[in-house]
């Protein structure tokens, strides 16, 4: 079953001077759960644009975006926001954790239910963070950062895991600890959709796509 | 959201930091506010009653003669005025001669001192300034002197009992000199002349009394007796409101009345104008911070973008994110509230003690005094009401952004 669907996708984006530039036309991309896809690409061949779509927190100009089984074409913000917390997890190239609250809390924000430091920290710790569950995200290392993230992006269970450049600037034993992530996720049965320049996760990929100037080469 | 509380309770950690210059121009303004209250408000307030309430401001003075006729004030006409509704005190006024009796206790060596026995009535009476006299004036034993005559100075005598000389009638047409001693409880300020004629002592209504009666003939006991004779009356009204209506019914009975009052009746407006002037100085110093906190409250948070777009990614939607900052801001508010409620608490504590020690003509003052209740509480909950309010335009307007907006911002 389909778990992220997007048809004749295109978009644009006006730069500073008002100049319109294509960054997708029309782009397909059909996600089933427990399989991993990665988008590979030059920078600025429209990756990050595809995930901020397929996350919710993009529109697209022409298309149409089904998650789950539910049309969310143009949702109202409401909705948008309801689905990116129970179905969405998301991942960025820099970790986006809020500095000044704790691993456990940044966590915590995400949940859908409330958690108790328990609950949170036994998810942490599979990911090798319960030694730094309470200390402030900004006194993480990159990699511990990026960890963190993940244990954002997963404390929903989401049905589709969006992970753009979740490697950019760590080192290989993080970017193995990430690997391990997303592939435990897919294991669980949800979709997982990368994008990274780099081959780190080729190991656990289900199909690859190449994108070029904003459509798959 | 199931974690809006931890995320407040961090960011109005964070915030205080960030403001705290804000903050702390915030707390001392409301401290400054609250210590004004409680020694310049309080001290007006004070005055002013004193003034009003505690003079001959809030007088009815009564003569016997009227325009056309003559009507003698006795005992028995005390009585009456004592029954006028809103009436709080009635004193009789008269004087009886009195002298030193001791040659050796004369102010100069070769005059007796005369002195004129007057019934101390407080607010019209002259300020005390030495000794240790009860609120109400000299007690029935007790004497209050000027502080010096032309003959001499009668301060050595302060605390000593002096025995007095004064006249009483024998037979009609015939006086004899009698004694009393009397303790000098204190000395009162004659630096000015005042309204009581030429050197005049203090004693108590209820000695002034005795005196009187024995002036009669036979010793006429005061109780029995409704003829005791006074030159003038003073009338306290419970209220200064209510000494018009009790001008009146003195006139109705066939006196003559008179009043300062009426000749100064702008005097109150005068005070409840200057405690009104410090009242809205100080809301405006309060609402002007506010303000100015609001204004830069908006500002920090139109500066948070990144964090907008990070809670719309997990999925926080907009009407939450403006909730979580506009509890945030009045936390900053109510913290802000505390520590200025609590400043000017210890403050005016501290100030109050210092001013009423300082013993101020204009601005008596009871030591440890409390800012008023009523400005404590509404500080506590106009400042976060503000701080929130002020914000809120900011924090709707973040929240409604864009996510993928406010991620580009990142």
């Amino acid at each position: 079953m389909s778990i992220l669907t997007l048809a004749g996708v295109s978009k644009r984006y006006r730069d500073a001077s008002g100049r319109s530039h294509r960054v997708l036309s029309h782009f397909d991309l059909d996600i089933g759960r427990g399989e991993v896809v990665w988008l590979r690409g030059q920078s600025g061949s429209g990756k990050s644009t595809v995930l901020n779509i397929a996350g919710l927190l993009s529109t697209q100009d022409s298309g149409t975006r089904h998650i789950d089984g539910q049309d969310l074409t143009a949702p109202t913000q409401g909705l948008a926001a309801e689905t990116r917390r129970t179905k969405i997890g998301m991942v960025f190239q820099h970790s986006n954790l809020l500095p000044e609250l704790t691993a456990i809390e940044n966590v915590q924000i995400a949940s859908i239910v409330k958690r108790t430091e328990k609950d949170v920290m036994e998810r942490l710790s599979e990911l090798g963070l319960a030694g730094v569950a309470q200390q402030q995200a900004k006194q993480l290392s990159g990699g511990q950062q990026q960890r963190v993230a993940f244990c954002r992006a997963l404390v929903n269970d989401p049905v589709i895991l969006l992970a753009d450049e979740p490697n950019s600037g760590l080192d290989e034993k993080n970017t193995t600890s990430i690997r391990n992530a997303l592939s435990a996720a897919a294991d669980r049965g949800c979709a997982v959709l990368l994008a990274s320049h780099t081959s780190a996760f080729e190991t656990i990929v289900s199909r690859t796509l190449d994108m070029e100037d904003g459509r798959i080469g | 959201m199931a974690s809006t509380g931890i995320l407040v309770r961090r960011n109005t950690a964070q915030t205080l930091r960030k403001l705290r210059p804000l903050a702390i121009m915030m707390a001392l303004a409301i401290a400054i506010l609250l210590i004004a209250d409680s020694v310049v408000s309080a001290g007006i307030a004070r005055y002013s009653k004193s003034v009003t309430s505690d003079s001959s401001l809030n007088m009815v003075q009564v003569s016997s003669i009227t325009s056309g006729s003559m009507k003698p004030i006795t005992k028995g006409s005390l009585d009456e005025f004592a029954g006028i509704p809103h009436v709080a005190d009635v004193y009789g006024w008269a004087q009886v001669d009195l002298t030193i009796d001791n040659p050796a206790q004369w102010p100069g060596s070769d005059n007796p001192g005369a002195l004129w026995g007057t019934p101390y009535i407080r607010g019209v009476s002259p300020k005390i300034t030495d000794g240790s006299v009860g609120q109400n004036g000299p007690g029935l034993g007790e004497i209050i002197l000027p502080r010096s005559s032309s003959f001499g100075d009668f301060a050595p005598l302060l605390g000593q009992t002096v025995r007095f000389g004064y006249t009483q009638m024998i037979s009609p047409g015939n006086g004899a000199l009698a004694t009393i001693d009397l303790k000098v409880a204190g000395m009162y300020d004659n630096s000015t002349p005042g309204a009581d004629g030429t050197q005049p002592s203090y004693i108590s209504s209820e000695l002034l009394a005795q005196l009187i009666s024995s002036r009669q003939f036979g010793n006429a006991d005061m109780s029995d007796s409704d003829a005791l004779p006074f030159d003038r009356a003073f009338i306290k009204p419970e209220q200064p409101d209510n000494l018009s209506d009790i001008q009146s019914a003195v006139s109705g009975m066939g006196y003559g009345v008179f009043s300062i009052a009426n000749q100064i009746d702008s005097l109150p407006g005068l005070f409840r104008l200057l405690s009104f002037v410090t009242w809205a100085v100080g809301i405006f110093l309060v609402l002007f911070c506010v303000g100015v906190g609001g204004s830069m409250g908006g500002s920090w948070i139109n500066q948070r973008v990144r964090e907008v777009g990070i809670l719309k990614a997990v999925g926080w939607p907009g009407g939450a994110i403006s909730r979580a900052f506009c509890y945030e801001l009045a936390l900053v508010g109510a913290a802000i509230a505390v520590c200025g409620v609590t400043a000017g608490v210890l403050g005016s504590l501290a100030t109050t003690t210092i001013v009423g020690a300082m013993d101020l003509e204009l601005l008596r003052v009871e030591p440890w005094t409390l800012p008023n209740a009523l400005w404590i509480a509404s500080t506590l909950l106009i400042v976060p009401a503000f701080l929130c309010l002020g914000a809120l335009r900011s924090a709707i307007g973040v929240a409604r952004m864009d996510a993928d907006s406010a991620l580009r911002d990142l």
